[in-house]
């Protein structure tokens, strides 16, 4: 391995030691919401791309790290109306289109629970490697979008029945 | 914490370049509107707390088949 890109080091909890090039480190200038402390954090893909699911991981504590994706990989119709207020405060229009995120939680003891936070999407600026959790004040969509039942959908009506694996979409 | 009583008009000065002014009252909601400077964040306390806790959540979660929930997912585009 060349010496040419300066690299840093970090630990993880949940995939051991980590190195990554310092220019891949990602600011997140106003933390994540309940996190503000943690600035620096790495875009992680164990399966090299194959999976719907990324770690946003902090390069700072090893415990810290969020499941994101793309929500347009499940909610085509997401999109966030360029009049609320944090992006006009971040001014998102003067800047290269940011590439779109949402948090994933699964909860441990009920994985089918794969819920998305569609209210509180994060920005990623490639261009200046940074990204921001934004609140979207203007718009309904939920916190807890359940991945595996639709927004609203009776949880005991779709998803994990067994009986029809014929399905397709 | 500072409390004061406002009437439909009146304003509070925060730090002299944030404006908070009673619009209207109406039985037990408070219409308020807030002139302060683009790069300060204006939420709702509730909303902002719901986020966090979400957030929390998030974070503490060990990780997950995430293989076994994708394959779960239908695809949709």
């Amino acid at each position: 391995m060349t010496e040419t890109q300066p690299t840093i080091r970090f630990k993880s909890s949940r995939f051991g030691d980590l190195e990554i090039p310092e220019e891949k480190i990602i600011r997140v200038p106003e933390g994540i919401i309940g996190f503000q402390e943690f600035k620096r954090y790495a875009l992680l893909d164990p399966t090299g791309g194959e999976s719907l699911f990324l770690w946003l991981h902090c390069v700072d504590d090893p415990d810290l790290a969020f499941i994101i994706a793309d929500p347009l990989a499940f909610v085509p119709g997401y999109r966030i109306d360029s009049s609320e207020p944090d992006i006009d405060r971040l001014s998102v229009a003067r800047k290269p289109a940011p590439a779109l995120f949402v948090i994933v939680t699964v909860p441990p003891d009920d994985p089918d629970r794969i819920n998305a936070n569609l209210i509180a999407p994060l920005l990623f600026f490639e261009s200046e490697n940074s990204l921001y959790q934004i609140i979207l004040e203007n718009a309904d969509w939920p916190l807890r979008y359940f991945l595996l039942e639709g927004e609203g959908s009776d949880p005991n009506a779709t998803g994990c029945d067994p009986a029809s694996p014929g399905e397709v979409l | 914490m500072l409390v004061l009583s406002r009437k439909k008009d009146e304003k509070v000065v925060i730090g002299g370049n944030i404006e908070v002014i009673i619009v209207d009252v109406k039985g037990d909601t408070v219409k308020i509107g807030i002139s302060a400077p683009g790069d300060v964040k204006i939420y709702r306390g509730e909303l902002l707390e719901a986020i966090r806790q979400a957030n929390i959540e998030a974070a503490m979660q060990p990780a997950p088949d995430l293989d076994a929930i994708a394959k779960k997912l239908k695809p949709q585009k």
